[in-house]
């Protein structure tokens, strides 16, 4: 008697674990022009990027909600359908409207996952201004700090020429980013790169980020 | 009664490329009153993870082995004494080898599974991810051991934290067990229903069905390795993975199954 290696079959009903990202980005009056260009470029790049990479088709998951007015501009997605969206500028910054309903979606999004058994990765919120709130951010900005404190998300802020570091500095735990001139592309090529070694990441492995040289600074 | 046991333990195809080890770790021994089986997943995370697991498998198993020939326990809480007390010990080796070395414990990061199988009694200590998988009296495969992980998918205890034996879950039930699988993360995908945490039947049955009737087990266990190694399993995890797979030989007779002279 011997096994027949052949007859094992494998389970294939399993989903990829996933690893969620919220894309938080300000399309005010004041990124209009070359700014919203250059972002709506990177976001190409994004897409482009990711598509590299077979398992971060698979198992990235992208959501974008721009402000203001704050729209879902995209709801959670895998990153093999992800479309770049063509963004364009209107309106004010209600920035800290946009953090709430991105932590609320994270939260929603979690609560599917454990109702499907689908296992996932810490969630990420990046968050991309020039400006500065125009409405109550405080409210935001201790949720994201409760929540990070819990592990419940990675939340990253960038600030683009003439952003208001000291207030996202006062929004995100972790040091905001002068984004160098309009290197969008750059970025989204560090954000890719990021994403699909978290999505390949072991247990209790820390995916060392690398520093987001050529785009940004502290 | 009569245990036969096979196991291996290989690389997976995403470690090869950066030449980092093996990080899981199997043993197994069979008395004659039972048999006893070890797995732990060393954490990609920990640099000495692949000393880790074999220390943490290698002590287990001598303590457990101790324990049992001096008594075997006749109630679930003796038992659960019995597998704590591997697990402690497996831990102060950690903590030992960590000081020698002058590194932080948390290098040796590992899970740690422990099975123990008698005529009447199925004995696990369970920590990090992994499962055990049973095939009962009644021809049931159930997973009477499920992994463990915290919120997000990378993400566990191992043995090296401090809340590790706290977090050390038992499974003792007196029952009959025709056979038991041990598997690492590196399977899971491939044989256990992430939402429900069911054995996939087909991936099991045709193991139990071997482990029952006489075998040669170490032929067998290099033809495990082979299977774990190959191209069909290869393209869907590329993790490290084990399989140790016990059973009750139907029908015992010690002369027919010696391992050198067995059939195939």
């Amino acid at each position: 008697m011997s096994i027949d290696f052949g007859r094992v079959e494998f389970d294939t009903s399993n989903p990829e674990p996933r690893c969620p990202c919220i894309l938080l980005l300000d399309t005010s009056g004041s990124m209009s022009g070359p700014p919203i260009q250059a972002l709506n470029a990177g976001l190409q790049t994004f897409k482009d990027e990711l598509n590299k990479d077979s398992l971060a088709m698979l198992r990235v998951e992208i959501a974008i909600i721009t402000f203001g007015p704050v729209a879902v501009k995209q709801d959670f997605v895998t990153a093999g359908q992800f479309a770049a969206p063509t963004l364009g500028t209107t309106g004010d910054t209600p920035m800290g409207e946009a953090i709430n309903l991105a932590l609320d979606k994270i939260t929603a999004r979690k609560q599917l996952y454990k109702q499907k058994g689908i296992s996932f990765y810490r969630p990420w919120v990046f968050l991309i201004t020039d400006g500065s709130p125009t409405d109550e951010w405080q409210t935001a900005a201790r949720r994201v700090h409760d929540a990070e404190s819990q592990k419940k998300v990675s939340f990253f802020a960038v600030g683009v020429a003439g952003a208001d570091m000291s207030t996202l500095a006062q929004i995100a735990s972790r040091q905001p980013l002068n984004l160098d001139g309009l290197k969008f592309r750059e970025m989204f090529e560090w954000l890719s790169t990021s994403l699909s070694s978290i999505s390949r990441s072991k247990p209790n492995e820390e995916v060392p980020l690398q520093t987001p040289l050529g785009w940004g600074k502290a | 009664m009569t245990w036969q046991v096979i196991g291996s333990s290989v690389q997976g195809s995403g470690h090869v490329p950066t030449s980092t080890p093996c990080q899981d770790a199997h043993v197994y021994r069979v008395r004659k009153d039972y048999a006893v089986a070890v797995v732990a997943d060393g954490l990609g995370s920990a640099g000495q993870s692949e000393k880790g697991a074999q220390l943490a498998v290698e002590t287990a198993l001598e303590e457990l082995d101790k324990a049992l020939l001096t008594m075997t326990p006749a109630a679930p809480e003796g038992w659960t004494e019995t597998l704590k007390a591997a697990f402690d010990l497996a831990r102060q080796e950690l903590e030992s080898v960590a000081e020698r070395s002058g590194l932080p414990l948390r290098e040796y990061g590992t899970t740690l599974i422990t099975l123990v199988l008698t005529s009447d009694w199925i004995a696990i200590g369970h920590l990090g991810d992994g499962a055990v998988v049973i095939l009962g009296d009644g021809d049931a495969v159930e997973t009477i051991s499920a992994p463990q992980h915290g919120e997000y998918a990378n993400e566990v205890i191992p043995l090296t934290a401090l809340d590790a034996l706290a977090s050390v879950r038992f499974t003792v039930r007196q029952q009959k067990t025709k056979a038991a699988a041990l598997l690492t993360d590196g399977l899971q995908s491939l044989s256990i229903n992430s939402a429900t945490n069911e054995p996939y039947v087909p991936f099991f049955a045709p193991f139990f069905a071997a482990i029952c009737g006489v075998i040669d087990t170490a032929d067998t266990s290099e033809q495990l390795t082979q299977f774990l190694l190959s191209e069909r399993i290869c393209e869907r995890t590329d993790d490290d993975k084990t399989l140790v797979v016990l059973g009750n030989v139907a029908s015992p007779s010690p002369c027919e199954r010696h391992e050198t002279t067995a059939p195939n």
